[in-house]
């Protein structure tokens, strides 16, 4: 079990390419982290920084106080799980499990004991002295995790596990590794690009873009008050509606081709004209009576999930798409104008150019 | 397209037997001659069945000298070949291997510049650079040795190229997991990279063992004492035996008992072999 020191932590590859600049966090013991991003913004790089597969051109890393920037991989008392899972094919996966303990030099009946314990865990009892081949996705990613759990580590990293598996069988997974985390009460580093994942298994978010960390949080300061229109964005599905205009003279309403788009209940605390994104998740819209509404949705089509429904349409007819989700099954034609309402609590303003919070 | 029409069916397994009967059929020859005297052989029309010399003239080419080989037995040459065609085969998988592990997984000044040395060499067969190797050779003191036969055969171009591709799809990952895993190169090239090659291996083990028991030339430069002869050097020798007539029930004979540690090996490995040059998973 073990505390992160993350400082000025960066990647900068030998042709000049910043892969990573400028990471700041404090991993408190037994956290779950989740990084998450879009391909290409550099989690996986920091996650690869962290086990010491890539080298750490800036910054520092210390794992319980102790600097790791210079150690070996195998010294960093860290496990880590593969995307596609990197099991030792010609292995058994009793072989698989323990070959990482036979080169600590640990004892044999300590090897066993350890095994003998992960694979209870895993429901792995029934497979040892199969090969990785003769398993099913879920079972190679479960041996994965099982090498990582007998070496007994400091910290635990994931690198995307999940993404190779079926949608059942991630749902499946994920509720899994929560309840591992629970058990085993170890550091958890996890790497993945999903927003769904993220959400449900974290206890701090780490969403980068672009080789920078946009905002650390919980998944509700996420979702509740995203730092930057990127955050917003990229959390909550369907994703946040967001209009740019400028603030009206009146300070309550969002001008966008010289004409009102939304009119909002309370003063913005923006100056009026200025440039700005206004962000409303979908489920923070409600249906308005006639004539009260704050916005109006032409409805272009449905989408029934059973549980909700989400509706698909324009802005006032615009050309700003715009969606909002309603409880139970609901019906509207296309073309139908629905007013709008919502709190002035779910609005969310982020500055047109740079995108960083207003409100 | 699979048709099944009972004439095509008939038509292609008869091109198919007629091959094999085309391809068996000077191996038939051989077997056949092998059994008769001398005298059958050189009358016409040789004779299609076996003979009643069997036995004679096996036991007289494994044990006794022949004049016309030059008075070593078969036996010894047999054995030439085996440690040649072995040290060959074992020489080539174990330089190869190391030079590919090294050029795949290590990161040293001209490391491409070496790959690009080792590529070079697959455009000069051994025998273009015949002379200044035999050179090399004899001023080595390597004449009529064992060392001599086999050492110059052993830097192998093909193999290094042939175990480099295969390394380049082993997954990064597993390099990953295995370092994590606390092993060190020593240790991923023995626990990991060494069992992933065993069907390479194979594959190459046959095609190495074929290559070195057939080398003809090169024994022939290098060795003049009869105690190093190989097989086949034997046979040319029996065939060009001067005045007298070519004694051609012992070289059918003698072809046949080369023949087999080849087939041997192939039996031996084909499953493995099959595998080697089939196998995608990883």
């Amino acid at each position: 079990m073990a505390t992160l020191n993350i400082s000025s932590l960066g990647k900068v590859y030998p042709g000049g390419v910043t892969a990573v600049s400028d990471v700041n966090v404090g991993i408190d013991d037994g956290e779950f982290i989740v990084l998450v991003g879009p391909s290409g913004c550099g989690k996986s790089t920091i996650l690869r920084m962290i086990a010491g597969l890539e080298t750490i051109t800036e910054g520092e890393l210390q794992i319980d106080g102790r600097r790791v920037n210079e150690l070996e991989p195998g010294d960093r008392d860290i496990a880590m799980v593969f995307q596609n899972y990197a099991l030792y094919p010609h292995m058994s996966v009793r072989g698989n499990m323990e070959y990482g303990l036979k080169n600590e030099g640990l004892p044999k009946a300590e090897i066993a004991k350890r095994i003998a314990e992960a694979s209870r865990t895993l429901r792995l009892e029934d497979y040892l002295d199969r090969k990785p081949r003769q398993l099913s996705g879920g079972q190679r990613q479960r041996v994965a995790m099982g090498r990582a759990i007998v070496r007994d580590p400091k910290v635990f990293l994931f690198d995307e596990p999940l993404s190779n598996l079926d949608a059942k069988l991630r749902t499946q997974l994920r509720a899994e590794l929560k309840a591992l985390h629970q058990r085993l009460g170890a550091t958890f580093i996890y790497v993945t690009h999903d927003q769904v994942e993220a959400m449900s298994l974290a206890d701090r978010i780490i969403i980068m873009n672009a080789g920078r960390v946009e905002q650390i949080g919980t998944p509700m300061d996420l979702y509740l008050r995203p730092a930057t229109r990127f955050v917003a964005d990229f959390i909550g599905s369907p994703a946040m509606n967001m209009f740019e205009g400028t603030v009206g003279e009146d300070r309550q309403s969002l001008v966008y081709h010289g004409a009102e788009q939304v009119h909002f209940a309370a003063e913005l605390p923006v100056s009026a004209g200025q440039s700005v994104i206004m962000g409303v998740r979908p489920e923070h819209l409600q249906h308005a009576a006639e004539g009260q509404g704050q916005m109006d949705l032409t409805v272009g089509f449905l989408e029934q999930l059973g549980a909700d429904t989400v509706v698909h349409g324009t802005l006032n007819g615009g050309d700003n798409v715009l969606s909002i989700r309603l409880h139970g099954v609901q019906t509207s034609a296309p073309g139908t104008r629905l007013p709008l309402t919502f709190a002035m609590e779910n609005v969310h303003l982020f500055d047109a150019q740079n995108g960083t919070r207003l409100n | 397209m699979v048709e099944n029409r009972p004439f095509l069916t008939f038509l292609t397994h008869a091109v198919l037997i007629l091959g094999v009967v085309f391809l068996c059929f000077p191996v038939w020859m051989a077997l056949v001659a092998s059994t008769h005297g001398p005298e059958a052989l050189s009358r016409s029309p040789i004779p299609m069945w076996f003979g009643g010399q069997m036995w004679e003239n096996y036991s007289q080419l494994l044990a006794g000298g022949l004049p016309e080989a030059g008075g070593v037995p078969i036996g010894r040459m047999m054995f030439n070949s085996l440690i040649m065609a072995l040290c060959i085969t074992f020489g080539k998988i174990a330089i190869s291997i190391i030079s590919a592990y090294a050029i795949v997984y290590f990161r040293f000044p001209f490391r491409m510049g070496f790959f690009w040395m080792i590529f070079i060499t697959l455009m000069l067969p051994v025998e273009v650079r015949i002379l200044p190797t035999y050179d090399v050779v004899v001023k080595m003191g390597m004449l009529n040795t064992y060392a001599g036969l086999t050492v110059p055969l052993i830097a192998s171009a093909t193999a290094t190229f042939l175990f480099r591709q295969f390394f380049l799809t082993i997954p990064d990952e597993l390099v990953e997991a295995a370092r994590i895993d606390r092993a060190g190169p020593l240790r991923f090239f023995w626990d990991i990279l060494l069992p992933l090659s065993r069907t390479n291996i194979a594959a190459l083990f046959i095609i190495l063992f074929i290559f070195g028991w057939n080398q003809y030339l090169w024994p022939f430069l290098i060795t003049s004492d009869e105690g190093l002869y190989t097989v086949v050097m034997g046979i040319q020798r029996m065939v060009n035996s001067g005045e007298s007539l070519p004694v051609w029930h012992y070289i059918m004979g003698t072809a046949v008992l080369a023949m087999i540690p080849p087939v041997l090996v192939v039996v031996a490995m084909q499953k493995l072999f099959v595998k080697g040059l089939v196998e995608s998973e990883k």
